[in-house]
């Protein structure tokens, strides 16, 4: 089974301002989605992009394939916040950007016929000619999870991937990311603020506060009222729906 | 197209049915329970690109026939240049006729008639000389827009040209040679100046994150500085001199030889090379500088090696013929309009574009001028300020 493991992960935007995230460490198996949460400012973007090597953080990011055996951290999908895009690339091109680092100047059949196949997946492939500036925010982060599938992943990091989209497009968007982590065993780090979409799709929840982890275990144990005060400063109940689902309400900021 | 048209595209996968809809619980969800997957190519639906099923090849059929109209599309804008080249090796104040011309080109550069020397000491280079400078600024233009993000940038809005021209005219002040050749001290100073520019608006864009207006701000402020400097050099050196320096801040072909040829044509050349080997990355910067890294592209080697190419491209440009203003702006945005953004398709038709965009500039200064040619960067200008314009006004939106 595929693992991401990070240890003694640290990073400061400079050197004397304070440690951003201060030594994090987890394990993030294959076939698992972890969602990290916390506080704005908490650190969790840096967490996914020192993962993603984008930022040079001190400590080590472990990747490994099903059987065990080591993998280039540069062969995992990384899909940022959703911002304005404002290109002319079709999807079909969109897509196909996702294997950059393997095209040559003539697109191989198997590159096509894989953003083919994917896009046929997704719902996505009547989109397929249409430019990316005309999509809505929701069809564009489809797109995305598109370029990021298509390398076939055994990692995926997602920033926020709902956090502009309409409830329609937030499901659609974590059911594929929960069918694409099951069925390929990939490790999947989501990053959210919305605790009770943490909760429903996620195998764990990260917490990290001021940069360190404060808990990492199934959602139950995270989202308590006593961690939530701790972290977020605001009074919450946390209950089951009839249809088993966690929902944190907040009452009152502490 | 508006976003509402392809909405319901979407929409038209299946939506879960009641008894599988809590699926989207905590709960792995069944396979089939996605919701998206519509296409005949997901019979199972589950894939999501765990295994390769068979396409349906719509989405191919469509990609290819997109690049087959792109190619036509260059080898339309290939017939056009060459046709502007005809025209503009035609036009001239000599009353060579066409079956003149084609017979002195058929010669061959040995004829002895003064119509030989017309054509080939003077109008082929000067023809062959639009062709190559007129691609590389707009080559170069396209880059430095590609990797600043901005679709003000070009090398005349940068002042990358201003500070190119500057270091060719301290040459031509100082009477700098090298190996005795003043063309060649000329080019290294346009060079040197070029390369410096771009690394320091590299390193503001660096260190300051510099927005589209600032980087634009930033290049007024470089061309009113240079401009300056020029003008200084004018001012103190000999009437001859400063002539020769003053006629440098607007192109002119008439200096075009077959070494500024040559230079020049190695220069784009090179340039096509080595920018078709970045297409892909290239391609990828397009969609933003997150995007890109998050996609394994290493932006910032990426955009030091395109802009020391692009200041290559332009200092040859200037060194030899002055400043050209604004086919770095103008042909790019008009290859982005018909070609989109696949830099494969999109290098090529800039490079042709910005070649037929300067023929018709010098076409044009040809038949207004019957005496002395009227400088091709005026031209450009008259063109290019109101373009400017235009996409200023549509960026500030």
């Amino acid at each position: 089974m595929a693992s991401l493991e990070i240890s003694n992960l640290s990073f400061s935007f400079g050197g004397n301002k304070p440690l951003v995230i201060n030594d994090v460490s987890a394990c993030f198996e294959g076939g698992e989605i972890t969602t990290v949460i916390g506080r704005n400012g908490g650190g969790k973007t840096t967490l996914l992009r020192s993962i993603a090597k984008q930022l040079k953080a001190s400590g080590s990011v472990k990747l490994r394939d099903d059987d065990g055996r080591p993998l280039s951290v540069e062969t995992l999908a990384f899909v940022p916040q959703l911002s304005q895009v404002n290109s002319k690339l079709t999807v079909f091109e969109m897509v196909l950007l996702g294997l950059v680092s393997d095209l040559r100047w003539r697109v191989s059949e198997e590159q096509s016929q894989r953003v083919e196949a994917l896009l046929g997946e997704l719902g996505l492939d009547d989109l397929s000619r249409f430019p990316m500036s005309s999509l809505s925010g929701g069809q564009k982060q489809l797109v995305f999870l598109a370029q990021a599938f298509v390398s076939k992943p055994k990692a995926l990091l997602l920033d926020e991937p709902t956090s502009a989209l309409d409830l329609r497009h937030q499901l659609l968007v974590m059911n594929l990311v929960r069918d694409y982590t099951r069925r390929n065993r990939a490790a999947t780090v989501v990053v959210a603020h919305d605790l009770m979409l943490a909760a429903r799709y996620s195998d764990k929840l990260l917490m990290l506060h001021e940069g360190r982890v404060k808990s990492f275990a199934v959602s139950e144990k995270v989202l308590r009222p006593d961690l939530l005060a701790e972290v977020y400063k605001v009074e919450a109940s946390v209950e089951r729906t009839l249809s088993n689902f966690l929902t944190v309400v907040p009452l009152e900021p502490l | 197209m508006g976003a509402g048209v392809i909405d319901p595209l979407i929409g038209a996968s299946p939506t879960p049915s009641p008894a599988s809809g809590a699926g989207v619980g905590a709960s792995p969800a069944p396979a089939s329970d996605t919701g998206l997957g519509a296409s005949p190519s997901t019979a199972s639906g589950t894939g999501v690109g765990a295994s390769p099923s068979p396409a349906s090849g719509a989405g191919i059929e469509r990609y290819r026939s997109l690049n087959a109209r792109r190619r036509l599309l260059i080898l339309l804008m290939l017939v056009v240049t060459l046709a502007l080249s005809m025209v503009d090796l035609l036009i001239g104040s000599s009353g060579l006729t066409v079956r003149d011309v084609a017979g002195i080109l058929m010669e061959g550069p040995r004829g002895e008639s003064s119509g030989s020397t017309i054509i080939w000491s003077l109008r082929l280079p000067m023809t062959l000389t639009c062709v190559f400078v007129g691609g590389s600024l707009s080559l170069a233009g396209l880059q430095i827009q590609n990797i600043t993000n901005n679709i003000l940038a070009s090398p005349y809005t940068l002042g990358i040209t201003a500070g190119s021209s500057f270091g060719a005219a301290i040459a031509v002040t100082a009477g700098l040679t090298v190996f005795g050749q003043l063309w060649l001290g000329t080019i290294i100073m346009a060079l040197i100046l070029a390369l410096s520019i771009s690394l320091l608006i590299y390193q503001l864009g660096r260190l300051r994150g510099l927005s589209p207006g600032t980087l634009i701000l930033s290049g007024i402020i470089m061309n009113f500085f240079f401009q300056a400097l020029q003008q200084y050099l004018q001012y103190r050196a000999s009437p001859e001199v400063a002539q020769i320096i003053a006629g440098w801040t607007f192109g002119n072909l008439a200096r075009s030889t077959w070494i500024c040829v040559s230079a020049n044509s190695a220069l784009l050349l090179a340039g096509l090379f080595i920018l078709s080997r970045m297409a892909w990355k290239l391609t990828a910067l397009t969609i933003g500088e997150d995007r890109a890294l998050s996609l394994g592209v290493n932006v910032r080697r990426l955009r030091l090696q395109v802009f020391l190419l692009s200041a290559f491209m332009v200092a040859g440009a200037v060194g030899f013929i002055g400043t050209v203003a604004f086919v770095g702006l103008v042909a790019p945005h008009c290859a982005k309009l018909v070609m989109g953004e696949d830099q494969r398709f999109l290098q090529p038709s800039a490079t042709l574009l910005g070649a037929s965009l300067l023929l018709s500039a010098s076409i044009v200064a040809k038949l207004l001028s019957s005496g002395s040619m009227l400088p091709v960067g005026i031209v450009t200008s008259i063109v290019g300020v109101p373009f400017l314009f235009v996409l200023l006004m549509k960026s500030g939106r």
